[in-house]
């Protein structure tokens, strides 16, 4: 019955111009980085090379070309999430929904996991950009999956964050502006300098964590930060549903 | 008809904040049986279909269905619902096939038989011209049609309807109602309308609620017999001493217009003996007319009726 969840949301997804529309914004700009970012390095080949410097293609590009682009996901992933349950709500379908034998759970998850598969295929789409150099230069496919790793747990943190406060409200927009203050919010409490951080603050913020992926390092702390910001939206998110159908 | 209520609720109770949208709602449905709700906006009839299909859970007082509980067991409870809210539950975007199959697959059918399912319910709500048509462009007839056959493309045994007709032309309606009418064979029935002659066409009983409580109950059948009271019209003048005097006639009373209203005790029916004394005095009749306590008369009394006390007290 998830199944059913995930297909449906999946089809109304791709029936709406706002998924082509990502997809094709994000492709544009992402090509965009990519060639700025590779002639850099062929500028500064020369130089690097007279400084004595190891850097290779790989260590040069990657970290550069995926750290916007996760960021721009991190932003984008919130505008897919907003309308996932508050359009159900709106749309009056809610009651279809809670009228099926299927486990609020199940809803919550199946809708995530559709719009989860289209910020999968943007992520696989941006990734073959820096492969496809691989027809000319040995490149460190390792870095290269770390990085696009990196990148999905922050956007599918982002769209968990989307699809929270979706579950708090019936205008998709409410639930956009408040998830993207949020996210704002774990961004800038990780951007002061290094002597400024506390523990606190330094477990909370979201550059601090994302970093490690493009420097190669896969750090299951940081997994463990997206991945435990992500359940918690999704069981939030549930709970929010559950404690509607109850009495006030 | 089964002796086993499908549906039944006892104590149903619902509070939103301080305000008790529906308080202590008792009600059993057995297959075979269509019971309407009615009630004025804001009586909770919607509230106490929400509750009976598991949309919004009860503040107290339970709700079960086909023997299963359905707070404690609400995934076999609810496979055996289908449920047809006030706003038709539609996806715009998807078109009436595709949307039928999601619902069939979302109550539990698997691939192959929710195939065949919406097959079925296509034909029988009239939507195989539009099956490939997006729903976002079809008519609210249409929309409506379409949510009628989401309810019971899984053959559910309880199937809610909240306002089904809403909507529809006049000849739509009518098969619509035929089609309740058929399904209800086979389950048990809870439908909610504005529309009183419809409970009337449709229903078996009749359920009134008024500021969430249950102020009326009983079968349709009872409420639409023939009142005590006859009118005649006749071209020549007419004798009411003889008119009195047929058995069982409590009084006559003769209008301006020329009318004549006979009541009468119950139980008897004074109108053969009117139509003979008619002919005999030669008075020519023109009409003779049984008047009916319409379920309209018992509605207006018990929910406008009321609360046009509490204005005037107030």
């Amino acid at each position: 019955m998830m199944i059913a969840v995930v297909q449906r949301e999946l089809r109304s997804l791709f029936g709406a111009p706002l998924a082509w529309l990502v997809l094709g914004a994000l492709q544009f700009i992402s090509a965009y980085l990519f060639f700025i970012h590779l002639e850099d390095f062929l500028l500064q080949q020369e130089k690097l090379r007279a400084a004595g410097s190891t850097l290779g293609l790989s260590a040069f590009v990657i970290p550069r070309f995926f750290a916007p682009l996760s960021v721009l996901l991190l932003f984008v992933a919130p505008l897919l999430g907003m309308r996932l349950i508050a359009s159900e709500r709106s749309g009056a379908t809610l009651r279809l929904l809670l009228s099926a034998p299927v486990g609020l759970f199940a809803v919550v998850l199946g809708k995530y996991l559709a719009a989860l598969c289209l910020l999968s295929l943007l992520i696989v789409l941006i990734g073959f950009m820096p492969l496809t150099l691989s027809f000319w230069v040995a490149i460190d496919i390792g870095a290269l999956l770390l990085a696009a790793f990196g990148t999905w747990l922050c956007a599918a943190m982002g769209l968990a964050l989307g699809l929270f406060f979706s579950a708090l409200t019936k205008h998709p927009v409410s639930a956009a502006v408040a998830s993207l203050s949020m996210l704002l919010l774990l961004w800038l409490i990780g951007s002061g300098n290094d002597a400024q951080l506390t523990e606190v603050t330094r477990f909370l913020s979201l550059p601090h964590h994302l970093q490690s992926f493009f420097s190669g390092l896969l750090d299951t702390r940081d997994v463990g930060y997206f991945i435990v910001w992500t359940a918690l939206c999704l069981a939030l998110a549930t709970k929010q549903l559950a404690g509607q159908r109850e009495s006030p | 008809m089964d002796t086993e209520p499908l549906i039944k609720t006892t104590g149903l109770t619902r509070y939103f904040g301080r305000l008790a949208a529906v308080q202590q709602v008792d009600l059993a449905v057995r297959r075979g049986e269509i019971l309407g709700l009615l009630g004025v906006n804001g009586a909770g009839k919607s509230t106490t279909m929400d509750m009976l299909c598991g949309v919004l859970a009860p503040s107290a007082g339970r709700v079960a269905i086909g023997g299963f509980d359905l707070a404690a067991q609400p995934r076999q409870a609810k496979r055996l619902i289908g449920y047809l809210p006030e706003h038709t539950p539609v996806y715009a975007e998807l078109t009436v096939s595709e949307y039928l199959h999601f619902c069939a697959r979302l109550r539990g059918l698997g691939r192959r038989a929710s195939a065949g399912a919406c097959e079925t319910v296509l034909d029988k709500c009239d939507l195989q011209a539009v099956s490939k048509r997006l729903i976002g462009n079809l008519s609210k007839g249409y929309q409506q049609r379409l949510g009628l056959a989401q309810a019971f493309v899984h053959d559910p045994s309880v199937i809610v309807l909240d306002e089904p007709t809403a909507g529809l032309d006049p000849v739509q309606l009518q098969r619509i109602r035929d089609l309740i009418v058929e399904l209800a064979e086979s389950c048990a029935v809870v439908l909610s309308t504005h529309i009183l002659p419809e409970v009337t066409a449709v229903c078996d009983r009749v359920m009134i609620l008024h500021d969430g409580k249950v102020v009326h109950e009983g079968l349709v059948s009872a409420l639409t017999r023939a009142a005590h009271r006859l009118t005649l019209r006749c071209a020549r003048p007419l004798d009411t001493a003889a008119l009195g005097a047929i058995a069982g006639v409590t009084g006559v009373t003769l209008s301006a217009d020329g009318r004549a209203t006979l009541d009468f005790e119950a139980h008897t029916n004074p109108a053969p003996a009117v139509a003979r004394l008619a002919v005999e005095h030669d008075w020519e009749l023109l009409e003779l007319n049984a008047g009916q306590s319409s379920l309209e008369q018992t509605f207006v009394e018990l929910t406008y009726g009321t609360a046009v006390d509490r204005t005037t007290s107030a």
